[in-house]
C-alpha cells in the first residue's frame, strides 16, 4: 500500500501537538515540521489549522506560550506544555490507543470471517 | 474554566498586543518555510510564493485564530456599539431628542423613587421587622389611632400573653446644649426594652436597657451615628461623656447603628434615644393635649394618650389575634378606670403597613400610587419616542436589512444590532436621567419645609436607587428597541430586493405601527394633563379655603418651654414677662398664649361628651381640645358668636372650669338651641366633678387640616389648666403690620428673657397654612412639570409621524399640485395624516383620565374628576401642541413644487 500524505482525523492534531510539546518547547513552524519528520512525512499539518489549534490550546491553559529567540535568532512564539496539559495527554493518549485498538479488533475481525 | 476566563479577558484588554503577536507569529511561520524553499534551489520570491500557497489564506487563518481566542461575541457586541455610536452622530438631532426624552423619564423616575424609598418603601432596619406590630388605641367613635398613655402602656405590656415583647417611644425635642449654645434636637424618648425588642445592637459602646428606664437610675443616653461623627469626630472616647438635655446631664453609654434612624417617621430622624423615665425633659413633638385628665404627669395620667406602642409578634401569631389578647386587658382597663377608658379598645396594625401614620396612610399611598403611575406613563411616552425614532429609521434601512437578510447575515444578528443601538441611547439616557434626578432632589431637599420642627429627608441617590434606574433605562431600551426591531427584520428580502420597500401596502404595517405609538402618547398625555389640572385646580380650591382665623395678621412662636428645664411657676413667670414684653413691641394689638396654634400637627384627641348623661352617651365624641389665655380670640382673630371670652380674673385655678367651644361643637350636642350655660365633661365620667361650662360659642376655624368640614373644637381656660401649657406654648400676637417681622421680634424679646429658651419653625399663622398646602404644591407643581414635559414628547413624536409620512408622500403631492391640487387640499392631506391619530388619542385617553382621576378623587377637594376647567383646559393644550405638530410638515408641503417632487424618487 502506497500512502501519499494523509490529513489528520478530526482531533488528532491537538493530540499530535500535545505530544510534541511532550519533549521540548517548540514553536508552531517547529511543531509542523517535527510532526511531519516523525511520520515519516506521512502526517501533514495543514499549516492553516495548526496556529487556530495551538490558540485553543493556550486558551484551554494546557499549552502555555512565551516569546523566545530561535535557533535563527529570531524572535520566536514557543508553546510550551502545562501540568494541566501533560495530564490531558496522558488520557488522550489513553483514549487514542483504546480507540484505535477497538478499531482495530473491527476491522481485524471482518477479514477472519471473510474466507 | 478560570484559565479560560483569564485567558479571554487578558486577550480582551491587551487586544492590539494579541493582534501584533499573531501577526509576528505567523510572519515567523512564512519565513521559517520560505527560507526552506529557498534552501532547496528555488529563487526568493518563488520560495515566498510557495510558503504563502502552502499556508493558505492568512487573514481567513487569523480570523480561525480570533474565534479560537473565544471573543469573537464581544467583539461583534463591540462592532455593534461602533455602528450604534456612528448612527446616533449621523443623526444628531433626532438621536438627541430620543437621548434626551429617555433621560426625562428615565430622571423624573428616579428621584421620584429615591422619594418613596426615603419615605414610604423604607424598611426598618431591625430585627426580623415583618414581626412588628403597630398598637393603637381605638375608640368607640372610630377615630382609631390614638397613641397609648404610659398606664395604659404598662398595663398592657403587664397583661399580654401573646405578644414576644411590646415597647413604647415618642418623638421629641430636646434643648442640647452644644458648646455655649443650646439647639432644639429631635430625639425620641423610649422604654428601656426599646432596642431589644427592635433586636437593635449598638455600633459602639451598649444599647438602653430596661434597667436605665427605672426612676432614680441615672440617666443615660444613646447618640446617633450621624451627631456621634458631626459632634465628636466618631471619637471612640466618647463613652461615659456628658450630654446635656433640657439642663439635665445624660452619660453617653453607646452609638446607634449608622443605618438606624429610629421608629419616627422618616424626616424626623432622632439625634438621641433617652429613657422614657426622663420624658420630662424633652418635648414630645406631636403631643398637644389640653383636656382634663387626672394624674400629674405625663408618665402617671392614664388619660394622655401620647405614646407610641410597636409590639413583635410570635412566629405563627397574627396581629388580629394579639389584638384579641390585649382587648381582654383594655376590657379590664374599663372596668377599673371608667373615666378615662370607657368604650377603648386597641387596633393592631402591622408596622409594615404603616409608612407614617393610619391617619396619613391613605392619602399619602394614593398620592404615591399616583404619582408613580403619571411619572411611569412619562417614561412611557419617551420611549414611545424612542420606538418611533428606530422604527423610521429601521424603515429607513429596510433595503439594507433585506440586502444583509439575502446574503445570509442571521436575522438574531440583526435584532442584536436593532437592540444594542436602543440599548447605547437608553444608557445615554441614564446620564443624563440621574444628573437629572440629581438636580430635582437637590431642589427638593432646598425646599424650606414649614412644619414646626426642623426636619430633613435623607434624599439620595444611593444604590438601590440607581441599580432601579438603570434597569427602568434597560428595560425602556429593549422595550423601545425590540418592536422596531423585530418588525424591521421581518421583512421579505425578495420584497425588498425588487424596491418594494416603498409599496404603501408592505409599508401599511409599519405605519399604522407608529401611529399607534404617537396615538398612545397623546391618550397618556391626556392623562397627565387632565391630573396636573385638576390637581391645579384642588390646590387652587385648597388656597382659598378661609381658615376662620386671621393667617396673615398673626405672629405664632412657638416655644420648647419645657425643654429648658422649667417647672410650671417658672413658666408662669416667664408667660408673665413674655406677655408684657411682646405687647410693648410696635404694632401689637393682642399677644395671648395657646398650647397649640392651629392647624399645627396633634395626634391627640379625648373623649367628651355632655354632662348629666347617661353613661356611656352615645353622643359622646372624639375632640382635639386646647388650652388658650384669655385674648386668644382676638390674637387669632376669632369672632365670639355668644358669651363671653375666657377673663383671667373671673376664670382662677379655683373657679369653676369653663369651656368655649366652637359651633360645630354646640350644633352637635344642642341642635338648634343655645349652649351657653350648658356642660360639657370627659365621656365615661358618671359624675360632674371634671364637667366645664360653656360660656361661649365661637365660630368655626380650621383646626387640623384646611380642608375639614366644621368639627367639634373644645378650648378651656389657660388659667385653669397651667399643666398642659408647659410641653410647647406657643405665643399668638395680632398686628395691623408684617407679621413675619413681628414674629421675628418676638423671638428676639423671648430670647432677652432667656438666652436659652428654643424655637420650634414658624413665625406666623400664614406659616401654619402653608405647611398644609405644601403637599398639593409639590405634587401639582411635579405632575404639572410632567404633563407639560409629555406633551413635548408627545409633539415631537406627532410631528415624527407626520413629517416622515409629508416627505414619502412628497412625489403623490406634487403630482396632485401639478394636475391642480389647490393648497388647501394639500393642506387637508397633512391633517389627515395626524387628525384621526389626535383624535383616536384623545378618545382613548378620555376614558383613561376619567379612570384615573376617580381613583384619586381622595386626594382632590372641593372639585370633582369631571371638573370642567381642569378637562377644557387639557384638551386645549393638547389641542394647540397636535396643530403645533402639523404647521410645520403643512408648510413644507405646500411648498412642495411639483417639478421636484416628481424627480425625488
Amino acid at each position: 500500500m502506497t500512502v501519499d500524505r494523509l490529513d489528520l482525523p478530526q482531533g488528532t492534531l491537538e493530540l499530535l501537538i500535545l505530544k510534541t510539546l511532550a519533549l521540548e518547547p517548540q514553536h508552531g513552524w517547529g511543531i509542523s515540521e517535527r510532526i511531519r519528520q516523525v511520520s515519516r512525512e506521512v502526517l501533514e499539518v495543514r499549516q492553516g489549522s495548526l496556529y487556530p489549534a495551538l490558540h485553543r490550546l493556550e486558551r484551554r491553559g494546557w499549552i502555555a506560550a512565551s516569546w523566545g529567540t530561535s535557533e535563527h535568532n529570531r524572535r520566536a512564539k514557543y508553546y510550551a506544555l502545562t501540568p494541566k496539559g501533560r495530564r490531558q495527554l496522558e488520557s488522550d493518549v489513553e483514549a487514542w490507543r483504546a480507540l484505535t485498538t477497538a478499531v482495530g479488533h473491527v476491522l481485524d475481525a471482518g477479514q477472519e470471517s471473510a474466507p | 474554566m478560570l484559565d479560560d476566563l483569564r485567558f479571554r479577558l487578558r486577550t480582551l484588554c491587551r487586544r492590539n498586543v494579541a493582534e501584533d503577536d499573531l501577526d509576528d507569529e505567523l510572519r515567523f511561520h512564512l519565513e521559517r518555510a520560505a527560507e526552506q524553499h529557498e534552501a532547496r534551489g528555488l529563487s526568493a520570491r518563488e520560495a515566498r510564493r510557495r510558503a504563502r500557497l502552502e499556508f493558505g489564506q492568512v487573514d481567513a487563518v487569523k480570523d480561525d485564530c480570533r474565534q479560537s481566542w473565544g471573543i469573537r461575541q464581544l467583539d461583534a457586541l463591540q462592532q455593534d456599539v461602533a455602528q450604534a455610536l456612528r448612527l446616533i452622530r449621523k443623526h444628531p438631532a433626532l438621536s438627541a431628542v430620543a437621548a434626551v426624552s429617555l433621560a426625562i423619564g428615565i430622571g423624573l423616575n428616579t428621584a421620584l423613587f429615591a422619594l418613596l424609598d426615603a419615605t414610604i418603601l423604607r424598611r426598618l432596619p431591625v430585627d426580623r421587622p415583618e414581626q412588628l406590630v403597630d398598637v393603637y388605641t381605638s375608640d368607640v367613635d372610630g377615630f382609631s389611632w390614638y397613641g397609648s398613655s404610659y398606664p395604659d402602656y404598662l398595663d398592657l405590656r403587664r397583661g399580654d400573653r401573646t405578644l414576644a415583647g411590646l415597647a413604647g417611644y415618642v418623638p421629641a425635642v430636646g434643648a442640647v446644649r452644644i458648646d455655649d449654645r443650646t439647639r432644639a434636637l429631635a430625639g425620641e424618648a423610649v422604654t428601656g426594652n426599646y432596642f431589644q425588642l427592635l433586636g437593635v445592637p449598638a455600633a459602639h459602646g451598649r444599647a438602653l436597657r430596661p434597667d436605665d428606664d427605672r426612676p432614680g437610675s441615672t440617666p443615660v443616653v444613646v447618640i446617633s451615628s450621624g451627631l456621634w461623627s458631626d459632634l465628636y469626630g466618631e471619637d471612640p472616647e466618647v463613652i461615659g461623656r456628658s450630654f446635656r438635655i433640657g439642663g439635665r446631664s445624660y452619660a453617653i453609654v453607646g452609638v446607634a447603628p449608622e443605618d438606624f434612624g429610629g421608629l419616627t417617621p422618616p424626616i424626623l430622624t432622632p439625634a438621641f434615644w433617652m429613657p422614657m423615665t426622663w420624658i420630662d425633659d424633652v418635648q414630645p413633638t406631636v403631643m398637644h393635649n389640653g383636656s382634663p385628665t387626672p394624674g400629674a404627669t405625663r408618665l402617671e395620667s392614664r388619660g394622655l394618650r401620647w405614646l407610641f406602642v410597636k409590639g413583635r409578634l410570635r412566629d405563627g401569631d397574627t396581629a388580629a389575634g394579639a389584638a384579641d389578647d390585649l382587648n381582654g386587658v383594655m376590657q379590664a382597663l374599663e372596668a377599673a378606670f371608667p373615666d378615662s377608658n370607657e368604650g377603648l379598645r386597641v387596633t393592631v396594625v402591622p408596622t409594615g403597613d404603616v409608612s407614617t401614620h393610619p391617619m396619613f396612610e391613605d392619602r399619602l399611598r394614593a398620592g404615591a400610587l399616583s404619582l408613580l403611575v403619571l411619572i411611569g406613563l412619562v417614561l412611557l411616552i419617551a420611549c414611545a419616542n424612542v420606538a418611533g425614532l428606530l422604527l423610521a429609521r429601521a424603515s429607513a434601512r429596510r433595503r439594507e436589512i433585506g440586502l444583509r437578510l439575502a446574503v445570509g447575515a442571521s436575522r438574531g444578528r440583526l435584532l442584536r444590532q436593532l437592540l444594542v443601538e436602543s440599548t447605547v441611547l437608553a444608557l445615554l439616557g441614564v446620564a443624563g436621567g440621574v444628573a437629572l434626578a440629581w438636580g430635582l432632589l437637590a431642589g427638593l431637599g432646598a425646599v424650606r419645609v414649614p412644619l414646626l420642627v426642623p426636619v430633613a429627608l435623607e434624599l439620595s441617590l444611593n444604590g438601590r436607587v440607581l441599580a432601579v434606574s438603570v434597569a427602568v433605562a434597560l428595560g425602556a431600551g429593549i422595550a423601545a428597541g425590540l418592536m422596531p426591531a423585530w418588525t424591521g427584520t421581518r421583512s421579505s428580502v425578495l420584497g425588498e430586493l425588487a424596491g418594494r420597500g416603498l409599496d404603501w401596502s408592505i409599508g401599511g404595517r409599519r405605519w399604522s405601527l407608529r401611529q399607534a405609538l404617537v396615538g398612545l402618547q397623546i391618550a397618556v398625555c391626556l392623562v397627565l394633563l387632565v391630573m396636573a389640572g385638576l390637581l391645579a385646580r384642588n390646590l387652587l380650591v385648597t388656597s382659598r379655603i378661609e381658615p376662620g382665623f386671621s393667617a396673615a395678621g398673626t405672629a405664632s412662636v412657638t416655644m420648647a418651654l419645657g425643654l429648658s428645664g422649667y417647672d410650671h411657676d417658672e413658666a408662669e413667670r416667664f408667660f408673665e414677662r413674655a406677655r408684657e414684653q411682646v405687647r410693648a413691641l410696635p404694632g401689637v394689638q393682642a399677644v395671648a398664649r395657646a398650647s397649640r396654634a392651629p392647624l399645627s400637627l396633634n395626634f391627640s384627641r379625648s373623649g367628651i361628651a355632655p354632662a348629666d348623661a347617661p353613661v356611656p352617651d352615645p353622643r359622646s365624641i372624639a375632640v382635639e381640645t386646647v388650652a388658650v389665655g384669655a385674648v386668644y380670640f382676638d390674637a387669632v382673630g376669632v369672632p365670639i358668636l355668644e358669651g363671653r371670652p375666657f377673663d383671667d380674673a373671673i376664670d382662677t385655678a379655683g373657679s369653676r372650669r369653663v369651656a368655649i367651644v366652637n359651633e360645630a361643637l354646640a350644633q352637635r350636642f344642642w341642635p338648634g338651641r343655645s349652649a351657653v350655660g350648658r356642660r360639657i365633661r370627659p365621656a365615661g365620667a358618671d359624675d360632674n366633678r371634671r364637667a366645664a361650662e360653656i360660656v361661649g360659642v365661637v365660630r368655626n376655624y380650621k383646626v387640623r387640616f384646611l380642608q375639614e368640614p366644621p368639627t367639634p373644637y373644645v378650648h378651656f381656660a389657660a388659667s385653669q389648666n397651667r399643666a398642659n401649657l408647659l410641653p410647647a406654648p406657643v405665643l399668638l400676637a395680632r398686628t395691623a403690620g408684617d407679621a413675619g417681622a413681628l414674629g421675628a421680634a418676638m423671638q428676639g424679646a423671648l430670647r432677652a428673657i432667656d438666652p436659652d429658651v428654643v424655637f420650634l419653625e414658624g413665625l406666623t399663622l400664614r406659616d401654619n397654612v402653608a405647611s398644609q398646602l405644601l403637599p398639593a404644591q409639590l405634587l401639582a407643581a411635579m405632575l404639572g412639570a410632567a404633563g407639560l414635559v409629555a406633551v413635548w414628547l408627545a409633539a415631537i413624536g406627532l410631528y415624527g409621524v407626520i413629517a416622515c409620512a409629508i416627505v414619502r408622500r412628497t412625489q403623490e403631492i406634487g403630482i396632485r399640485m401639478a394636475l391642480g391640487a389647490t393648497h388647501r387640499d394639500v393642506l387637508l392631506l397633512v391633517v389627515r395624516q395626524g387628525a384621526a391619530v389626535v383624535a383616536i388619542g384623545a378618545a382613548i385617553g378620555s376614558v383613561a383620565a376619567f379612570a384615573a382621576a376617580r381613583t384619586t378623587a381622595g386626594v382632590l377637594f372641593g372639585i370633582d374628576a369631571g371638573d370642567a376647567l381642569a378637562w377644557s383646559g387639557a384638551l386645549v393644550v393638547l389641542l394647540a401642541v397636535g396643530a403645533l405638530a402639523h404647521a410645520l410638515p403643512a408648510g413644507r408641503a405646500v411648498r412642495v413644487a411639483p417639478s421636484t417632487a416628481l424627480r425625488a424618487e
